[in-house]
């Protein structure tokens, strides 16, 4: 069995390699300079290989490899792809990736004193959620548990919390130049919720900061004070 | 500098990873200190360090990767002969382990380096270049100096038979791709699984009894029912096993402690000997998970207050080295973790001045000693100046004490003044599943752990007296407060209800009676954690649980129950207008 | 055209990586062993396996061992190996290249210079 490390006398008196090459390249190098592979004794002190002077090749080699990644992602930029809900008669739009589904509201089990905002606990396949009126958040009153009521999953730093809300719109992807900060007179939400406003042929939808929006029901338990 | 960003889940592994190799370069510490230049031992964690050294590297610490070449570079030395360790060298070596930890710890928190290792570098650097003694002179730091820590025998850390070799480090190696790494999401994941699958089984056992009661289609119910129970048997298997699955050796939690008892010992200047017992005894992951830091301030608790300085020892005819004794065994179905040290004990006259003092005893109080060195569990009891009249580092066992109840657990302490302490520590073997009492409160269905629950009895209107304008119930020679669920939950309550039941809780020897509408049986749940958005309500939820059909039912809180002052005022209140 | 790449190191961090750098290889298998031992035994289990990342520093067997005995089989030493070569241990890479090694890269990489080498190895 070959000892893994053969070293004996100092550290510093070793073969200094660059940082990749071809054995062709190296070992015809390694000759040249006479440095013994398998002698036990150690090799001449600081003897530097050359660098191979060839950078990586360019894009034209890559037949069979798969295309850079990096163009996808320019185009990935120009839109966002957003999943839209109603409250009243309001249409608001959260980034698609925070939200994992949108089910019909089940039976919602109540939290003793709980935060009137809380409206309760729901089972989402076998794990306990907490369920949030997102009109009572917002000051904008109630979601009432009519059929067409929603509960929006979303997922947001491992934890899951469903939103309940009048109603599901659709997922789309709004191109970036449609999107303006939100003016005064849009909504009567707390400001800092709204990150912008979607124009769009019709219709206006406001997006949403759910990181803001949750910034209480997000914090960490030890910031809690007592 | 490198070309990709090391995502959260890298880092996670990186660091994981490198916690391990950090123990393995502990533990080769200490052997050496203990035992002297052990050739095997520095062999031993050359391999660690040079996956840490490559590990950091890829993931960008560069700074960290060097000063791991620098520690390699010093064991080389050692084993080279060329450099020999002394008690000094120890030390610095030491701190170097520990600030090494700190930078891996705090770099994989923010995702590049943050904290330096320079003067550490030019420290080891310059160890490295002090004239070395040959190796014969550079006497095991054991030999000739009365150690300030040593284990008493081999078998204690190792679980090894014989051989003085740390085979923690020996598994580290032994790789073998029959062990598969389970991130605990996924056993998590399996549980719940199985839960949903009983939920199921339930289900299909109900339609089968309806079926048999139609007529035409006995016998096919009777097929139904029958591989229904055997569907029972495996989901039943399956639960077990995943629970065992979950359940991992102690010795998870006691390995840092040899460690931390002989830099606790170095710096408090007393000699103190670590015993680990038992090991091998298997707890719940999740508990394991919960237990280190309590389990670490007892022990600091004993070093500061409990072990007395050696001088000290020896005008007391004791040896001059004291020792902590942490012991772990299963009994039924429980973990008790024993932590014993033959220190100054406590004394049970300082404890009830003290407690005097702090309003929490009355002067005239007829507590017996025992009971009353329990105190030190109160909170805002202080046992800083209050067990020895030294203000040190003290550390509130009121923490502790909450730490180990929300693990559904129980501690107390023994004591004989002059001889010692002991702090008995009872876990349950698994958090996730425990026996509950089902209750109605109104018409909603709460479950209570039973093992808090002391008896539930039928509540006579007679027999409830209000004293102060609390109601109360007399039991035998007891007076137990009585909380009424549904005002404290802010329900309407019943008027005039037929039969009302008091759950008698108990905690320690407090008792309190909550009233309930129902009593609908015990059951074994599975307790599911609460988001902490609900967990911050004003009336505390242990958990929640899913019944057979799917209805979530909400776990009390226990230890809550007997935090009177907030109670009271919850309790007084008047429920929130209801909605329609 | 990669179809199967066998990784070999014995630390999971490094596996974690080849994922994402290997990523870029659509329709590319990711085999990985944790030692010399283990990747025998995958290099019997999983055909067809066109490229093996080696570190030679890993418990049971190393990297050096398990190349020597790939290279005695007439199945096993067509395949190219890529030494993945540590600071310290120059003497063992040209060892392995010696042994028949196509190439190296040494730590820490960056995700281009291994896929420049993985490239000019498997036109080649």
């Amino acid at each position: 069995m070959f000892p893994a490390d053969a070293e004996t006398g100092e550290r510093r008196g070793r073969i200094e390699l660059p940082a990749s090459g071809l054995a062709a390249d190296i070992l015809a190098l390694a000759d040249a300079a006479a440095v013994p592979a398998t002698a036990p004794t150690r090799p001449a002190p600081a003897d530097a290989l050359p660098v191979p002077a060839e950078p990586a090749p360019r894009a034209h080699n890559i037949s069979f490899f798969a295309a850079p990644v990096r163009e996808e992602r320019k185009a990935a930029e120009a839109t966002e792809h957003l999943a839209t809900f109603f409250l009243a008669s309001e249409e608001y739009g959260v980034d698609v990736r925070v939200v994992q589904e949108i089910i019909r509201v089940t039976e919602i089990t109540q939290v003793p004193r709980a935060p009137d905002f809380i409206k309760g606990v729901i089972n989402l396949r076998g794990r306990i959620i907490p369920v949030i009126d997102l009109k009572r958040k917002l000051g904008l009153g109630e979601v009432a548990l009519a059929r067409q009521a929603r509960i929006v999953v979303v997922k947001i730093r491992e934890r899951l919390l469903g939103l309940l809300v009048d109603g599901a719109s659709q997922v789309l992807k709004v191109p970036v130049s449609s999107i303006e900060a939100a003016p005064e007179e849009v909504t009567e939400v707390d400001a800092t919720a709204v990150r912008g406003v979607a124009k769009l042929p019709g219709r206006l939808i406001i997006l949403m900061d759910l990181g803001r929006t949750l910034s209480l029901e997000l914090r960490d338990q030890e910031g809690e004070a007592e | 500098m490198s070309d990709f960003q090391a995502s959260p889940e890298l880092l996670a592994i990186y660091l994981e990873d490198a916690r391990q190799h950090l123990e393995a370069l502990d533990h080769c510490l200490l052997t050496l200190e203990r035992e002297g230049t052990d050739p095997e031992a520095v062999t031993a964690v050359l391999g660690p360090l040079h996956t840490l050294k490559g590990n950091s590297g890829m993931i960008g610490f560069a700074g960290i990767k060097d000063y791991v070449h620098r520690i390699e570079d010093v064991f080389a030395r050692v084993q080279e002969g060329a450099l020999a360790l002394d008690r000094e060298a120890f030390d610095r070596l030491f701190a170097g382990a520990t600030a090494l930890r700190d930078a891996i710890e705090q770099a994989s928190r923010e995702g590049r380096e943050v904290r330096s290792l320079a003067a550490e570098d030019a420290d080891l650097q310059r160890m490295c270049m002090s004239e070395a003694a040959p190796l014969s002179e550079a006497a095991p730091a054991a030999a000739s100096v009365a150690l300030p820590m040593s284990v008493a025998s081999a078998s204690a850390v190792s679980p090894a038979p014989a051989g003085p070799r740390p085979s923690r480090i020996e598994s580290h190696y032994t790789a073998r791709s029959s062990v598969v790494r389970v991130e605990f999401a996924q056993l998590d994941h399996l549980l719940n699984l199985v839960g949903e699958l009983i939920i199921h089984r339930t289900k299909l056992q109900e339609l089968g009894r309806a079926l048999a009661e139609m007529p035409g289609a006995r016998e096919a119910a009777r097929d139904l029912l029958s591989a229904v129970h055997q569907v029972a048997g495996v989901s039943q298997q399956l639960q077990e096993t995943v629970m065992d699955v979950r359940m991992l050796p102690i010795r998870h939690v006691f390995e840092r402690f040899p460690r931390l008892v002989r830099d606790l010992a170095r710096e408090t200047g007393k000699e103190i000997e670590l015993i680990l017992e038992g090991e091998g005894t298997r707890i719940d992951k999740a508990i394991i998970d919960e237990i280190g830091e309590p389990l670490v301030h007892l022990i600091r608790n004993s070093v500061d207050h409990g072990i007395e300085p050696p001088a000290l020892r020896v005008t007391n005819g004791k040896t001059p080295t004291g020792t902590i004794l942490l012991s772990a065994t299963q009994e039924s179905n429980h973990v008790v973790i024993t932590i014993m040290d033959d220190g100054a004990g406590i004394d049970a006259g300082t404890v009830r001045r003290k407690a005097v003092e702090r309003g929490l005893l009355k002067a005239d109080d007829a507590l017996s000693d025992r009971d009353v060195v329990q105190l030190i569990f109160s909170q805002g009891f202080s046992t800083r100046e209050a067990i020895t009249g030294v203000s040190g580092r003290g550390v509130g066992l009121d923490v502790v004490l909450k730490s180990i109840e929300r693990l559904n657990g129980l501690v107390e302490v023994e004591t004989v003044p002059g001889v010692g302490t002991k702090f008995i520590i009872q876990l349950p073997l698994t958090l996730a599943i425990i026996s509950a009492l089902l209750v109605d409160v109104t018409d909603r269905t709460y479950a209570i752990p039973l093992g808090s629950v002391v008896e539930s009895i039928q509540l006579r209107g007679a027999e409830v007296h209000t004293i102060n304008g609390r109601e109360t119930l007399r039991i035998r020679e007891r007076i137990v407060p009585l909380l009424r669920l549904a005002r404290l939950f802010g329900l309407p309550e019943k008027e005039q209800a037929e039969r009302e039941y008091a759950v008698i809780i108990g905690r320690g020897d407090k008792r309190v009676g909550v009233v309930v509408n129902r009593l609908r049986g015990q059951q074994e749940v599975v307790i599911k954690a609460l988001d902490p958005a609900v967990s911050g309500a004003e009336v505390a939820m242990a958990g929640a649980t899913i019944m057979g059909d799917g209805r979530v039912v909400l776990i009390l809180d226990v230890a809550s129950l007997f935090d009177g002052k907030r109670l009271a005022t919850l309790h007084g209140r008047r429920p929130p207008a209801l909605e329609a | 055209m990669l179809r199967k790449i066998l990784a070999v190191d014995d630390s999971a961090l490094i596996h974690q990586m080849y994922k994402l750098f290997l990523s870029r290889y659509k329709n590319c298998k990711l085999v990985s062993a944790m030692n010399g031992l283990e990747a025998l035994d995958k290099l019997g289990q999983e055909e067809g396996i066109d490229l093996i990342l080696l570190d030679i520093n890993m418990p049971v067997m190393n990297g050096l061992e398990f190349l020597q005995r790939i290279q005695k089989e007439p199945a096993y030493q067509t395949i190219p190996v890529i030494i993945i070569s540590t600071e310290g241990k120059e003497e063992d890479t040209i060892r392995g290249l010696k042994m028949g090694a196509k190439g190296y890269v040494k730590k820490p990489f960056q995700a281009s210079e291994l896929h420049g080498l993985i490239e000019k190895i498997t036109t080649a």
